[in-house]
């Protein structure tokens, strides 16, 4: 919206090429308003990103507690 | 010699089956080629109907104000609606854990929305508003359609290789786009019958594999009832408070709305901005434009890769560094070089936005929302691909 206005106001007042630029300068503002609010999202694993991780066996496949650690060879 | 090259090659395929085959969890290199396979099949529809063949269909029944007019609203409608019911649609799959079966269904509208409109007789102005009420249909269900093809990426992929699968799906999708652009060249079939029915055809051909090969974990059994699609409305106030439990995630899409917006509307006017700012020829401009979407499938490869490497978050911050780069060189000079330079900027970091956010998303969303949360995900993209390109027509001289 920000652009269509920019550019068709500056175009009617005669800015030429300028209109092309200030519009430009409108996309960068909007960037820059999204990277500055993107910085302060948290970046962390969800739920849905551990699905696929190792998950423990079930109880009854558990090693039992004293198990010896040592490889059976 | 030929024997070797040939065992050579016959290494490389399998090494690269073998790699695809790492990238899935059902261990089938069939998965993330079929999945990848519907970007491709939907981006021809994207481009024949939608950014090329519509407009003019309309335009060369109803004139040149009058058809830019009505296919402004037609295409305001079906995605405006679609924002407004996206979490709705999103919410709908969550009950019954499966996106499939309405991903068919809304492919399926899509693509007999497209071939009715291949089919209505040429140059018959009477048929204008019918052919205009398909294609709301059809571009309704393209973009419903769109909500359960990102949610299926957790399906085709491991959390750590998303970001691969989802750059191979963007690089792909670029190249569907490339393949219709040079058939309708070659075809030179513009806005006829021909393009309509390329578009369709192309798009039930290439969406077929994810249906044969991408099979989901079984749903909670549920079936689609039209009181509870009612019903989900008023889940819509209960989709945002849920949005607002999940840390950053309603921060995410409101930055998601100011960044897709200059990217949604830079997609519209960019062949304007050439000839007008730049100078250069309408001929020059398609080939110009062609190139970047080459560079754009190359770069959407490479940020897939970074996704995996640094995490979707500060792959996305670099993609709009990028931009803010390419954007500050395409405005401080008019010139061809820089704008070509620009473009480059712009057109990789194009796939690194697609490639990168939906993953990103995809992590902060908690697994049993991932319906309803890409629906909001849907509504911030859409809302600012209504308010972004509709205003432009008015800054475009020609129009």
């Amino acid at each position: 919206m920000l652009y269509g206005t920019i550019v068709s106001v500056l175009l009617n007042a005669g800015w030429g090429k300028g209109a092309y630029q200030v519009g430009i300068l409108s996309f960068l503002v909007l960037m820059l308003i999204g990277l500055a609010l993107l910085r302060g999202v948290p970046d962390r694993t969800s739920e849905a990103e551990n699905e696929g991780g190792i998950t423990p066996p079930p109880e009854h496949l558990m090693p039992a507690q004293d198990m010896p650690s040592e490889a059976r060879f | 010699m030929a024997t070797a090259a040939g065992a050579v090659d016959a290494k490389r395929g399998l090494r690269l089956i073998e790699r695809l085959a790492g990238l899935t969890p059902s261990g089938r290199a069939g998965v993330p080629v079929a999945w990848a396979l519907y970007d491709f099949a939907n981006t021809i529809y994207s481009y024949a109907v939608v950014s090329l063949a519509m407009g003019l269909w309309v335009v060369d029944r109803l004139g040149p104000a009058d058809g830019q007019f009505w296919f402004g609203i037609a295409n305001a409608a079906s995605v405006g609606l679609n924002a407004l019911v996206s979490p709705v649609l999103g919410a709908m799959s969550d009950r019954g854990g499966r996106r499939m079966p309405y991903l068919l269904f809304f492919t399926g509208l899509t693509i007999a929305g497209t071939a009715a409109i291949g089919l209505l007789p040429e140059g018959a102005s009477g048929f204008t508003v019918l052919g205009l009420i398909l294609f709301t249909v059809a571009n309704f269900s393209y973009q419903a359609a769109l909500i359960y093809y990102d949610a299926t990426l957790p399906v085709v992929s491991k959390p750590k290789t998303r970001g691969r699968v989802s750059g191979i799906g963007v690089a792909v999708g670029y190249l569907g786009t490339i393949v219709i652009a040079l058939l309708i060249l070659i075809t030179d079939s513009g806005a006829t019958s021909l393009t309509f029915l390329m578009a369709a055809v192309l798009f039930a051909l290439f969406a077929l594999p994810i249906f044969l090969f991408v099979r989901e974990p079984a749903g909670t059994g549920y079936r689609f009832k039209v009181g509870d699609a009612l019903a989900s409305w008023r889940q819509l106030s209960t989709t945002v408070d849920d949005a607002r439990q999940v840390p950053g995630l309603l921060r995410f899409l409101v930055a998601r709305f100011f960044y897709t917006d200059p990217v949604n509307t830079v997609i519209v006017i960019m062949s304007v901005f050439a000839t007008q700012a730049i100078g250069m020829t309408t001929a020059a401009t398609n080939m110009l434009l062609l190139g970047l979407t080459v560079a754009a499938v190359l770069a959407s490869f490479g940020w897939g890769v970074v996704v995996e490497r640094i995490g979707p978050k500060r792959t996305l911050m670099w993609v709009l560094v990028s931009w803010c780069v390419g954007l500050i060189i395409a405005g401080a000079v008019l010139e061809f070089e820089t704008f070509v330079i620009a473009g480059i900027l712009l057109g990789s970091g194009l796939g690194g936005v697609w490639t990168s956010d939906r993953v990103f998303m995809l992590r902060l969303s908690p697994p049993d929302k991932i319906g309803e949360f890409f629906g909001l995900y849907g509504l911030a993209g859409k809302f600012s691909a209504v308010t972004g390109p509709c205003s432009t027509a008015r800054s475009c001289p020609c129009c």
